[in-house]
């Protein structure tokens, strides 16, 4: 994973970007493959409701333009939800800086939170869980990160090379401490 | 099948989808330049959505015109 060079508004003088962690491929791609379902739906139904509706009426004869039109709309319809869950996708991450966890969530088109989920000198464990059998093979999993107090735990659901963040965030809480500590 | 032009039927249906798309297509451009500087791969998904999307607009125009 390649470190970015962006910087946020709020970031402290000193602070930089560690990782960037996202979801893995797998999860887009499961989306993928639902809305190529859903395109293909009214290529089996349409036909099937075809044979109900004109069921002893003579037989009704669509253009083929009309056919190719609709298709071609409907297609159209997905090929904007395709974009919108890629954006989804792409554009929700959690961000790993030398002094905190940023959660950067985004919904919808226009709505979009920023969050310090976590200073790092409050981690108490990182823990990763990758236990289905497409996560192992894939290499991707949740990252469980809690902290003292009882309610706050952070969850990087379905993150692409789980032990990989979690070696990031490990070193850099026990940079963090360390540096606190020589103060 | 109509006593009319059936492609009159078309029309209506074109241009709700032109103008869902305009809404929705600005949105997403919109998104995608306001924090591009922190997502660099939105500079290749524009030009393959807008690509993507005036075929899909002519694929329509075509079926109307072959009605």
């Amino acid at each position: 994973m390649k470190t970015p060079d962006f910087t946020l508004k709020d970031f402290k003088p000193d602070e930089h970007v560690l990782i960037v962690a996202r979801r893995h491929w797998f999860v887009f791609f499961r989306d993928v493959i639902g809305i190529l379902l859903l395109f293909f739906i009214p290529f089996f139904a349409i036909p099937v409701l075809g044979v109900f509706v004109t069921a002893g009426t003579p037989t009704v004869t669509i253009p083929s333009g009309f056919g190719f039109f609709f298709a071609s709309l409907w297609a159209l319809v997905l090929w904007q939800m395709l974009f919108a869950r890629w954006t989804d996708y792409y554009y929700d991450v959690w961000i790993v800086t030398n002094w905190r966890i940023i959660d950067v969530d985004q919904r919808g088109f226009f709505h979009r939170n920023i969050a310090t989920l976590l200073n790092l000198d409050h981690i108490e464990d990182v823990t990763t869980d990758g236990n289905s059998v497409i996560g192992t093979l894939l290499n991707f999993g949740d990252i469980q990160v809690q902290t003292a107090a009882a309610k706050q735990e952070l969850i990087f659901w379905e993150t692409a090379n789980p032990r990989h963040v979690e070696k990031i965030i490990r070193s850099a809480q026990e940079k963090m401490l360390g540096i606190k500590g020589q103060l | 099948m109509f006593p009319f032009d059936s492609a009159l039927l078309l029309w209506p249906f074109f241009w709700l989808g032109i103008v869902a798309v305009f809404f929705y297509g600005f949105s997403l451009l919109y998104h995608w330049i306001r924090y591009g500087s922190m997502y660099p791969l939105v500079w290749i998904a524009i030009p393959i959505y807008a690509v993507g999307t005036i075929i899909l607009i002519g694929a329509m125009l075509a079926g109307i015109a072959s009605v």
